[in-house]
């Protein structure tokens, strides 16, 4: 290879090193300055479709951005029912949808008939049943 | 505005082409018309950090996008300095990368259990004495300690095993009593911290003295000490933990001839050059010899520093990238290290906080112990520079770590403004 | 808990930004100083990497050069040991002589740059290409010398008086610089010091070539006349003690000139006695006698004898070139050229021209004037006596036919074993092309071993110098 070569190839791998930090740091500028990185999730509902117990048929939990859903009295969709660890589940916002985690539960969380073994996205109708409770994702957007 | 996509391309597209570039240009002034079968091997494990991330990414991964396109540069760059130290030795390291990625897969998904994890906390302690001890007793003399466990196929470092175990019981110890200690403790709980501080304090220096690992008993002391800080917000444990170290490395260093050459050196390297000074003499002048922009890939002569694909590839990389390159560096460690401390300062329980924060914590101390050893700011270390010195036993640790990183940042991490 | 994580962080953050002055520090603040600092290992690998220039006689004739050869870099004599004395060596471990030392700056390239020009240069990365150094030697002159001499211990310089260009330099013993690593244990303990340059470093007494100077002085002084008559019985008492002349040969009554002519020991002493050691003395070192020599190769000043020594009746041994008085065999051609140049000093220089890579000539030697230390008329009295001493005198064995060859010989004699031979001269004696100093070890009088070897190089030297 030339000496000319060489040298701009030097250069060059500088350059895309530095490339590199800098875009990392634009990143996490970024990252900063909006409240969580993600684009706002639009607002979404969990209509209780079949209640196990402790909930009412119809009764509507209004989400907006993250909730955990539990037996716990603490999490933010409160399911006081023997079949519900006390964090089973929670709803996260990713990349502007709502996905369904489960966190561990010994039941599971079934997203239209199936359990789910990682997170999955929502889409506006899904089924989420979380111990003996139905419930129903609703995100008319 | 930049757009955050949660797989960057500019950033892994930088990466890569950085890599492959950095190949070429060993190749073609070093090993021209050799087979370039090693650098397709190593792209291809480097590939396998963005293929990784998409993965996590379509199963739902929310958490640091920053951390895998870091690691990448990083394993990118110690593996291009490696192809021009010792080409055999990049393509065990690039095995060795691949299997930290799969180590990555393991820890993100155990991290996924956090709940579980935070009650093992004995069984960690437990374990990493066992491993400790293991090389007291089977362990292969190499290079003046017993550190190594010859596995036959390889040979393996328990010691980084141990740091996994070191964070994750202290983190669960910590977190256990976190609430109890931050208030003015009774006595009882007072002892319970003091037992396993002074435990990790006297196995370091056991470490330093039978082992002759400085390095490891520098960082186990700083393990130790930064999560007791963060845990407990008792300074006068830090400091009193310090002191107590201190003073037992001066015994060590009146004591122990082995531990006395290398603070000697540290002071005055020039003025046994030929002798006891030689490797860190040979660091100074290859750094020296690098000047702003470095010689270039493959036009500096590392390989005159003893030991420099395993101890000192941060002077050769100074050498050849110049110190463009070395700043680069230490900004990617730094990167790295905030992008840890912010999952930690984001994290809804003491558990994943404490973890999230040594975790961040042995990887920094980690970059800092060997970077300060190569400019001579402290004495110098056996520490391997994190996913860039040749190493599979801390290579794979170190991913482990991260992956354990990545998945609190994923299930842990609460947006701003909505702790609970 | 935050808060405790963020000093945490932020104490882990100064600690890298140490990191990064130092690093600065080791990189760009001490940086270039450490990197020339000559413990480095990096420079001279930096410089076995440079492509040397080559030594080249005056034909062209590569007398050293760099070959790469499976990616090893080889320098080598193609001459073998004809010029291993000038030429020299350079070997990373061994050390450096002769003229790859003196040189080693030119042949590496380094010359003076602008901080623009370095900066573009390194920039580019781009190292000089060393630079090629023309000779004055000629190989056929130094072979006849090499060859004149072979068997026995000595040197031969060759000049050209008129300009001082070197023509042959040999020294006896020589050695091959291609074998030097190999023989190097061996070269080292010889007792005959083959590594030694003779020509520029080997110190003999002159004996009776000195006479020259003793009698440039006497006329430059008017202590005496060329046609002054002198007896000679044989011998001379000097404090007490005998002084015989050579073969207790008597000369009877003669004049100075044809006491240089018959090298007549005695005659000398007595002008020497009325020249006067101070005087003598002085004459000596304007000459050039006791100094080294300005020339590019370091080389041996020899030895004058203290004022002291030579006072009163001490100038005796001086007078005919005894005595503590050293000189080498440069010196001596050096001294032989001024007769030859009608009493101007003679300036030497060994390299012609330095070309770089692509032959284009970046330094030509220009020869600087001497300064006159005799008369004309008294160097053309010394030139014809010299003439008379080759075609009649001692000097007989380095006649040549159809041209005047003006010489002197000498027998020196040294402690500790047979005399050593000598012979200086120059020709041809009107119009010199060549000065030749001759000196044989332990092997006779000047007339009968020097002189010989003085006629074959004066002979192949006037063929190959117009």
């Amino acid at each position: 290879m030339s000496d000319l070569g060489l040298l701009l190839l030097r250069y060059l791998l500088l350059a895309l090193l530095f490339l590199f930090l800098y875009r990392a740091v634009r990143v996490m500028q970024e990252e900063l300055r909006s409240s969580s990185g993600e684009p706002p999730a639009p607002p979404a509902t969990l209509v209780v479709e079949e209640a196990g117990g402790g909930v009412q048929p119809g009764q509507v939990f209004v989400i907006a951005g993250e909730a955990v859903i539990g037996r716990s009295p603490e999490v933010q969709v409160v399911l006081p029912d023997a079949f519900t660890s006390h964090q089973h589940a929670r709803l996260v916002v990713r990349g502007g949808r709502y996905w369904i985690e489960d966190l561990g539960s010994r039941n599971g969380t079934y997203l239209n008939g199936q359990r789910i073994e990682a997170p999955a996205p929502l889409t506006d109708g899904d089924r989420v049943r979380i111990g003996s409770t139905t419930l129903r994702f609703r995100s008319p957007a | 505005m930049v757009r955050t996509r949660l797989v960057d391309p500019v950033l892994y597209g930088a990466s890569l082409a950085l890599s492959l570039g950095g190949f070429l240009m060993v190749h073609a002034v070093r090993h021209p018309g050799d087979s370039l079968g090693p650098v397709g091997y190593g792209l291809l494990v480097l590939l396998g950090f963005p293929a990784l991330h998409l993965v996590l990414v379509r199963r739902g991964f929310g958490g640091d996008g920053l951390l895998l396109p870091v690691t990448q540069t990083l394993v990118g760059l110690g593996l291009v300095e490696l192809y021009r130290l010792q080409p055999a030795g990049m393509v065990r390291q690039a095995t060795w990368a691949l299997l930290g990625l799969g180590g990555v897969w393991v820890a993100y998904s155990a991290a996924h259990a956090v709940d579980r994890l935070s009650r093992y906390r004995y069984l960690y302690a437990l374990g990493a004495l066992v491993l400790l001890g293991s090389t007291l007793v089977f362990g292969v003399e190499r290079g003046g300690s017993r550190q190594w466990l010859d596995l036959g196929f390889a040979s393996f470092q328990p010691s980084e095993v141990v740091k996994v175990c070191l964070v994750l019981f202290l983190a669960s110890y910590l977190a256990e009593h976190h609430r109890l200690l931050v208030l003015r403790p009774p006595q009882e709980v007072e002892r319970r911290i003091l037992l396993p501080v002074a435990a990790v304090l006297g196995t370091s220096l056991l470490l330093l003295a039978v082992q002759r690992d400085l390095g490891g008993a520098l960082l186990y002391l700083s393990i130790v000490l930064g999560m007791v800080y963060v845990g407990t917000g008792r300074v006068e444990y830090v400091v009193a933990g310090a002191l107590a170290f201190a003073a037992g490395a001066g015994v060590c260093a009146a004591l122990f001839p082995h531990v006395r050459v290398r603070l000697e050196v540290w002071v005055d390297p020039w003025r046994d050059l030929a002798g006891s000074g030689y490797q860190v003499g040979q660091a100074l002048f290859a750094l020296a010899s690098g000047g702003l922009a470095g010689t270039g890939l493959g036009l500096g002569d590392p390989e005159l520093i003893p030991a420099v694909h395993t101890d000192l590839i941060f002077a050769a990389i100074g050498e050849e990238l110049g110190y463009a390159g070395a700043l680069a560096v230490i900004l990617l460690y730094m990167i790295l290290v905030v992008r840890g401390f912010r999952v930690a300062l984001r994290a809804r329980r003491a558990f994943s906080q404490l973890v999230a924060a040594g975790v961040s914590l042995v990887l920094g101390v980690q970059a800092l112990l060997i970077l300060g050893g190569s400019v001579r700011l402290i004495p110098l270390t056996g520490i391997p520079m994190p996913f860039v010195s040749y190493g599979g036993s801390a290579m794979v640790s170190n991913f482990v770590l991260l992956g354990l990183l990545m998945g609190v940042s994923h299930h842990e991490e609460v947006p701003r403004g909505r702790r609970t | 808990m935050t808060g405790r994580i963020r000093r945490l962080a932020g104490f882990l953050l100064a600690l890298f930004i140490l990191q990064a002055l130092g690093a600065a520090y080791w990189q760009v603040w001490v940086g270039p100083r450490l990197a020339q600092d000559p413990r480095n290992p990096r420079l001279l690998l930096a410089e076995e990497r440079v492509e040397r220039g080559a030594l080249l006689d005056r034909d062209l004739l590569p007398l050293a050069r760099t070959r790469v050869e499976a990616r090893r870099v080889v320098r080598e004599y193609p001459t073998g040991s004809l010029f291993a004395h000038l030429v020299g060596y350079r070997h990373p471990r061994l050390g450096k002589a002769g003229l790859e030392a003196a040189l080693d700056g030119i042949l590496l390239g380094a010359t003076e740059r602008t901080p623009w020009e370095e900066w573009r240069d390194r920039a580019l990365g781009r190292r000089p290409r060393g630079f090629n150094v023309v000779l004055t030697v000629d190989h056929e002159i130094q072979r006849s010398a090499a060859r004149a001499l072979s068997g026995r211990m000595g040197a031969v310089v060759v000049l050209d008086p008129r300009d001082g260009a070197l023509l042959a330099m040999a020294s006896a013993p020589s050695f091959d610089p291609n074998q030097l690593e190999r023989n190097w244990a061996v070269l080292r303990k010889d007792p005959t010091s083959p590594l030694m340059n003779r020509a520029t470093h080997g110190l003999y007494p002159p004996g009776s070539t000195f006479k020259v100077v003793t009698m440039a002085a006497a006329l430059s002084r008017k202590a005496a006349e060329p046609d002054t008559r002198f007896f000679c019985p044989g011998f001379v008492v000097v404090r007490g003690r005998p002084i015989l002349d050579f073969g207790g040969q008597a000369h009877g009554s003669i004049t100075l000139r044809e006491a240089l002519v018959w090298s007549c020991n005695v005659v000398f002493i007595h002008v020497g006695r009325r020249v006067g050691g101070a005087s003598l003395r002085e004459f000596a070192a304007a000459f050039g006698l006791g100094t080294s020599p300005e020339f590019e190769l370091p080389s041996e000043g020899g030895h004058l004898p203290d004022p002291e020594e030579v006072a009163g009746e001490g100038v005796a041994q001086l007078s005919f070139g005894q005595g503590s008085l050293l000189v080498t065999p440069l010196q001596m051609a050096l001294l032989t050229a001024v007769v030859a140049r009608g009493g101007v000093r003679l300036r030497p220089y060994v390299v012609a021209q330095v070309r770089a890579g692509d032959g284009q000539v970046v330094e030509r030697y220009r020869p600087k004037p001497g300064e006159r230390i005799l008369a004309e008329e008294v160097a053309g009295v010394l030139r014809d006596t010299m003439v008379e001493a080759v075609a009649r005198g001692t000097g007989r064995a380095a006649a040549l036919p159809g041209v005047a060859v003006a010489g002197k010989t000498g027998t020196a004699t040294a402690p500790g074993g047979a005399p050593h031979a000598w012979f200086v001269g120059f020709a041809p004696a009107h119009r010199p092309r060549v000065v030749v100093a001759v000196v044989v070890e332990r092997a006779g009088t000047g007339g009968q071993v020097a002189a010989p070897v003085a006629r074959e190089v004066l002979q192949r030297a006037l063929e190959r110098v117009r």
